[in-house]
């Protein structure tokens, strides 16, 4: 009996002694502290933590020369979550960030659920000094959020910042051009996103788990159906008509805004355009 | 002659010389004359330095013996752990202002005085107690006394060479034979007369320099001789129990300015560290050009804040959680590096335009002007719930562009990239006629659209003359 049962209860203790700090490469790795939780269901249940690893980076890349596709509605939720819980946003907006000279906008940052008061604003001049900036940030605050847009940053550059906001629990979301995720990066998670008319294609190109193989689906809030509910409650249309070429005609090419039924068509669709 | 180096010693040149026969003895002396404004100050800023240890401070100027510095330490003992942990920090702080120092430890300020300036070795000086200091005393030599000065020759013939002597001594004899003074010193050293002294009054302001002893401008000596300064800052504002708000530092070149810095701080601060770690990135961003050659340091703006309560379990040793620091400091270290117009902060207006919805105004000065503690006053949140209300109901885009960027059309379609598909709208934003700034106000028709990349984009088309199509958001 006692030498069977003695292999058994070995196998049982490494299981049960360290099951967060154990990770089968089958399954999702555990968090500790579990993750931030994104407000996306669909993508809390792909995420080793269920959420956003805190502590880490999180690498997000965008289409190369396109930006609008909804990446910061992504992370939004996240931030008005952090920030009533009285931890502060960090916004490092480097000079590269887009190809056009753009500012937050407030109203928009207040329709987001965003305390402006807790936001703080960082607009280095080259990228070396966001880089110092975002360093400076992790390795002081013990929670809250950072976002920043790097497009030359190295992966000797990302394994410092992963260093400095190790032991903490900062969400730090990090915007890199689409080029970079062939690159090696210290980060844990990393995500590529395709635009979608219904939100973001999520294409996971790293986690601590097993690879996903197909894109996911997350829908963002709509903007036209908001537009519409705001203008509804608007006393009265008197705006003319817009005289711009055929308005309803295009609002028809538009694609069926159907509620997506998780069909295949979405994927299908989707999957072609990301290709 | 007042001191003499060792070298000038061993040439035979004494204390108490005059200068013709120092200079008899030792051909190629150099001489300094004595500047009792410098001493000085120089005893001051160790008193400042001082100030966090005890903020009952005596200072004693030189005469024909060194200056001194008395304090009250008996309320600090806790404080800084106990006798000894005080001392060695004394000791190696003392070392760092760069003066040549001895301490004394004794019950009373006389006692204090004699220990610090006996030929004893150094843990000989501190005497704890009252029958420690007993049995050290009656080892002094008599000339340390004040009132032996005029009479040395004279207990030396007497056979007076230790404090033991003259206790041994009948009292009224000895104050028939050397006045009063004599005896009332060594009653006051022993605590047996009261010995009221005038305790120093600390300035409302703090202001301090230093010269260095050669010109330089490379950041490190800048900010070592700095460390210093704001050593004596740190121990000036412990005793006042008070923080910085604005710090002034000059550097100058004899007497031309090279460079005056700024620092400016969101909360009021005392470390010496944080101020040494500002200055840094200052200096980084913007270096001096020219050789320094003194440097002062100027604190005219102080402020009480209410004192932290002191943390019972904070000083253990071997805590290895990492410590998170303070928001404000972090602001003003970023502040420091990149300018004060790099950190902003987002405040939103209530206002329809969209260009005239949001400011960002510079934090360090935001928070300045609003003189409210911690981040989020109440003003703000008083504010920000305002806001929440009057925001628009239609969508708006996260980043606006700074300017509207005029749309090339082709076709009568707009381009962005492509062709422009309207997915909503429109929302006419009107108006602005009381501005002055933008004397007509604005006519505008908002869309939300999209391009064949699949970007957000908020358009709108101008009403007014010559019309057009212009790019103002990204709905990122």
């Amino acid at each position: 009996m006692d030498s069977a049962a003695a292999p058994i209860s070995t196998v049982s203790d490494a299981t049960s002694i360290s099951p967060r700090h154990l990770w089968r490469g089958d399954g999702l790795a555990q968090h500790d502290p579990p993750g931030i939780a994104t407000g996306f269901a669909a993508l809390d249940a792909v995420l080793p933590g269920h959420g956003w690893p805190p502590g880490a980076l999180t690498e997000l890349f965008t289409p190369p020369a396109t930006e609008a596709i909804g990446e910061l509605r992504l992370l939004t939720p996240t931030w008005a979550r952090l920030e009533a819980a009285g931890h502060s946003l960090f916004w490092i907006s480097s000079p590269q960030l887009s190809r056009l000279p753009v500012l937050p906008h407030a109203p928009a940052l207040a329709q987001a659920g965003l305390d402006l008061a807790r936001m703080v604003v960082v607009r280095p001049v080259s990228e070396a000094e966001a880089l110092w900036a975002c360093e400076q940030i992790l390795r002081t605050i013990n929670a809250g959020a950072v976002v920043a847009w790097f497009e030359r940053a190295t992966p000797a550059h990302l394994r410092r910042l992963q260093l400095a906001g190790e032991g903490r629990s900062m969400f730090t979301a990090v915007f890199r051009p689409f080029a970079c995720a062939s690159q090696a990066s210290p980060a844990p998670l990393r995500i590529g996103l395709k635009p979608h008319a219904q939100g973001l294609w999520l294409d996971v190109v790293k986690r601590r788990g097993p690879p996903l193989s197909q894109p996911l689906l997350i829908e963002l809030p709509s903007l036209q159906r908001a537009h519409e509910s705001a203008r509804s409650n608007e006393p009265a249309a008197f705006v003319e008509p817009a005289d711009f070429a055929e308005p309803t005609d295009s609002a028809k090419s538009m694609p069926p805004r159907s509620p997506p039924t998780n069909g295949l068509e979405g994927i299908t669709e989707g999957a072609a355009d990301v290709k | 002659v007042l001191q003499a180096t060792d070298a000038a010693q061993a040439q035979g040149v004494r204390a108490g010389q005059t200068l013709s026969a120092a200079q008899a003895l030792c051909a190629e002396l150099l001489t300094r004359e004595r500047d009792a404004a410098r001493e000085q100050a120089a005893l001051e800023g160790a008193a400042h330095w001082a100030g966090r240890f005890s903020p009952q401070l005596v200072l004693l100027q030189a005469s024909v013996k060194p200056a001194a510095l008395l304090m009250e330490i008996g309320h600090s003992l806790r404080l800084f752990g106990g006798l000894n942990a005080l001392c060695a920090r004394m000791t190696q702080g003392l070392a760092d202002t760069g003066l040549q120092s001895r301490l004394g430890v004794a019950p009373t300020p006389q006692g204090a005085l004699l220990l610090a300036r006996a030929p004893f070795a150094a843990q000989d000086c501190i005497a704890p107690d009252m029958a420690n200091f007993k049995a050290r005393f009656v080892r002094l030599p008599v000339q340390l006394l004040d009132a032996a000065s005029g009479c040395t020759e004279t207990l030396a013939s007497l056979g007076m060479r230790v404090m033991a002597d003259l206790l041994a001594l009948p009292r009224a004899g000895l104050t028939r034979r050397f006045g009063a003074t004599l005896i009332d010193e060594m009653d006051r050293a022993l605590g047996a007369a009261p010995d009221p002294r005038r305790p120093w009054v600390w300035p409302e302001t703090f202001a301090s320099s230093m010269e260095l002893p050669y010109a330089v401008s490379a950041e490190e000596h800048l900010r070592e001789a700095c460390s210093r300064l704001f050593n004596e800052l740190e121990g000036f504002l412990s005793a006042r129990r008070a923080g910085v708000r604005h710090l002034q530092i000059i550097f100058r070149q004899e007497r031309k300015q090279v460079a005056a810095l700024d620092l400016r701080l969101i909360e009021p601060a005392r470390e010496a560290a944080h101020l040494d770690k500002l200055l840094r990135e200052r200096l980084k961003r913007a270096p001096v050009s020219a050789p320094v050659t003194h440097m002062s340091v100027a604190a005219t703006q102080l402020d009480y804040p209410p004192e932290a309560p002191f943390d019972l379990l904070a000083h253990q040793p071997g805590k290895s959680v990492k410590q998170g620091g303070s928001l404000a400091q972090l602001i003003e270290r970023l502040s420091a590096r990149m300018g004060d117009e790099a950190v902003r902060r987002v405040l939103a207006v209530p206002e329809h335009r969209p260009e005239c919805a949001t400011q960002t105004p510079a934090f360090a000065l935001a928070e300045a002007n609003l003189r409210a503690p911690g981040l989020a006053s109440t003003m703000q949140k008083a504010q920000s719930a305002q806001t929440a209300q009057n925001a628009p109901q239609a969508p708006r885009p996260l980043w606006l562009l700074n300017e509207p960027k005029p749309l090339t059309e082709i076709s009568a379609k707009p381009q962005f990239e492509g062709p422009l598909k309207l997915l909503s709208g429109p929302e006419r934003i009107e108006s602005g006629w009381w501005d002055t700034a933008q004397s007509t106000g604005v006519a505008r028709d908002y869309f939300i659209a999209t391009n064949p990349k699949k970007s957000i984009l908020w358009v709108f088309r101008e009403r007014k003359e010559p019309g057009g199509w212009y790019l103002h958001g990204l709905f990122a």
